[in-house]
């Protein structure tokens, strides 16, 4: 059965909204012009920020992985408490079950875009101040977003979502 | 051709430099903070309410789930007392979770604490639980208690018109040999046999039932202490040894155990059970006794009256005449 990207994204648009509203706040925080935002959409992409170029290529990258970052963290805080009752010994109230709705919304939607990773690569790779440890930084960050992108379409992002709300718990209540 | 020489919001001329857009620095503040949607603040605000409430209940929750590992892990191990501990505390915040309810039965039986499997059956009376598994192993182990009620119950109205232990025995030795297979009778005759020290045919009819049904272990105390008192102290030790197999911290196999070291002399040993014991269960009479036995032994005695002060504390005068007899040498414990 094969379930478009935008049916997914109208299911999941509390993560959408939130990776959208990362990047303006990292704009914010870098005191870097914001002309549109876009939170949600159902038409691809499912949500925007239109920006300047950052002056800094700190900056460039700090506002291309928040997202990554916040989601990622919320994602995983939110349903810690409610993963392990779940999935340990069976003990899920209805509360749990929305917490995990939004953890797992949030965090498949916590991979930057194509969109992401090329404003960073031309700012970053081509800036002219850019020292040297971020261009090998950024080597491995555009490579785990290509991949994330590519691997969207074998539900990747789904998977990490999953993996951040539920595995991750439960990784570390084992490892106790 | 550039005609504009300020910024490219509001024309000012002093735009900053080094960046790819022409702006002020207080236009460019201004876009920074561009204004968020009043549905996504309230987004934001649920996120955030959402991200407060696990973040305050996450210490909980993740105390309880290490609490339920270790409960789950001293089950695998056989150390019931403790087991039961853990999943009597985590059961006060999931007091209806089916799942840690019956570990907590299991252990509580294990431990013949049978008031509490009791009132956690009633809980679930009426109602067909979907962990089948759990169902199973609770029922495995459920399924023992037939040995602890003769199966002709009128034998218990007979029991209770008896005035005296020789016609108590007697109504059970008429029982047995009436009901020769049923090993509820055969324990409770042991017992009894045990209590008025007749040591070989305790351990005669408590060996029938051994064989007969060998994983009711519920007779195991009384045999191996009336192997004790028959001075066969390593049979005794034997069944002990049993008993702790099923259940490492059996009170009774370990109140045993103490009991048939002290009668060989090997009194720090016991000093060390008995302790053991009293720490895994310091309001049980049997482990304060035998503590309170061991420590005499030892030559503790401020410890012996203080164990002593707690038994007449807890109304149990048998225990504490029992421990005045033979710190007296009224009762010959041991040779």
């Amino acid at each position: 059965m094969f379930i478009p990207g935008q049916a997914i994204g109208i299911v999941t648009f509390p993560g959408v909204v939130v990776h959208e509203l990362a990047h303006q706040l990292f704009c914010r925080w870098c005191g870097v012009a914001v002309y549109k935002v876009k939170y949600f959409q159902t038409s691809n992409p499912l949500g925007y920020v239109i920006h300047e170029p950052p002056k800094k290529p700190i900056h460039q990258l700090l506002i291309g992985t928040g997202p990554f970052l916040i989601n990622t963290l919320l994602a995983f805080i939110i349903a810690f408490p409610a993963a392990l009752p779940v999935a340990q010994f069976s003990a899920g109230t209805f509360f749990d079950y929305v917490l995990l709705y939004f953890a797992i919304s949030i965090g498949m939607h916590a991979f930057p875009s194509t969109q992401d990773a090329s404003s960073m690569w031309s700012t970053i790779w081509h800036g002219e101040n850019t020292p040297l440890w971020m261009k090998i930084l950024l080597v491995p960050i555009t490579g785990f977003i290509l991949l994330g992108t590519l691997g969207s379409y074998f539900w990747l992002d789904l998977v990490y979502g999953v993996f951040i709300a539920i595995g991750l718990p439960l990784l570390i209540a084992n490892a106790f | 051709m550039d005609h504009q020489q300020g910024c490219s919001h509001c024309n000012n001329p002093s735009f900053e430099e080094g960046y790819a857009n022409r702006l002020c620095p207080e236009c460019r503040k201004d876009l920074s903070r561009h204004p968020i949607a009043g549905w996504v603040k309230g987004l934001a605000a649920g996120v955030a309410v959402l991200f407060l409430i696990s973040l305050f209940n996450f210490p909980a929750i993740f105390n309880a789930t290490l609490a339920y590992r270790k409960g789950k892990r001293l089950m695998d191990e056989r150390k019931y007392m403790s087991a039961e501990k853990i999943f009597s505390d985590i059961l006060k915040a999931y007091p209806s979770n089916f799942k840690m309810n019956a570990h907590y039965v299991i252990a509580a039986f294990h431990n013949r604490h049978y008031a509490i499997v009791d009132s956690v059956m009633k809980k679930w009376a009426g109602k067909s639980p979907e962990d089948r598994e759990m169902v199973a192993k609770v029922n495995a182990v459920i399924e023992q208690s037939r040995f602890l009620e003769p199966e002709d119950p009128s034998v218990s109205t007979k029991l209770d018109s008896t005035t005296n232990r020789k016609e108590y025995i007697k109504v059970l030795e008429q029982y047995h040999a009436l009901h020769q297979h049923d090993v509820a009778g055969m324990l409770a005759l042991g017992e009894q046999y045990y209590i008025d020290s007749s040591f070989k045919q305790a351990i005669d009819i408590l060996e029938v039932a051994r064989k007969a049904a060998p994983e009711a272990l519920f007779g195991h105390r009384w045999l191996a202490l009336s192997y004790a008192g028959n001075k066969q102290f390593d049979k005794g030790l034997e069944i002990c040894e049993e008993l702790l197999s099923d259940n490492v911290e059996s009170i009774d196999g370990l109140t045993a155990k103490a009991g048939i070291l002290l009668k060989k002399k090997d009194d720090k040993k016991a000093l060390a059970l008995a302790q053991q014991m009293y720490d895994l269960a310091p309001s049980n009479p049997y482990a304060i006794c035998t503590l309170a036995l061991a420590a005499h032994f030892n030559g503790n005695t401020a410890k012996r009256d203080e164990l002593c002060r707690q038994l007449h504390a807890m109304n149990d005068s048998v225990s504490v005449a029992f421990i005045k007899g033979v710190e007296q040498d009224k009762i010959h414990f041991r040779d």
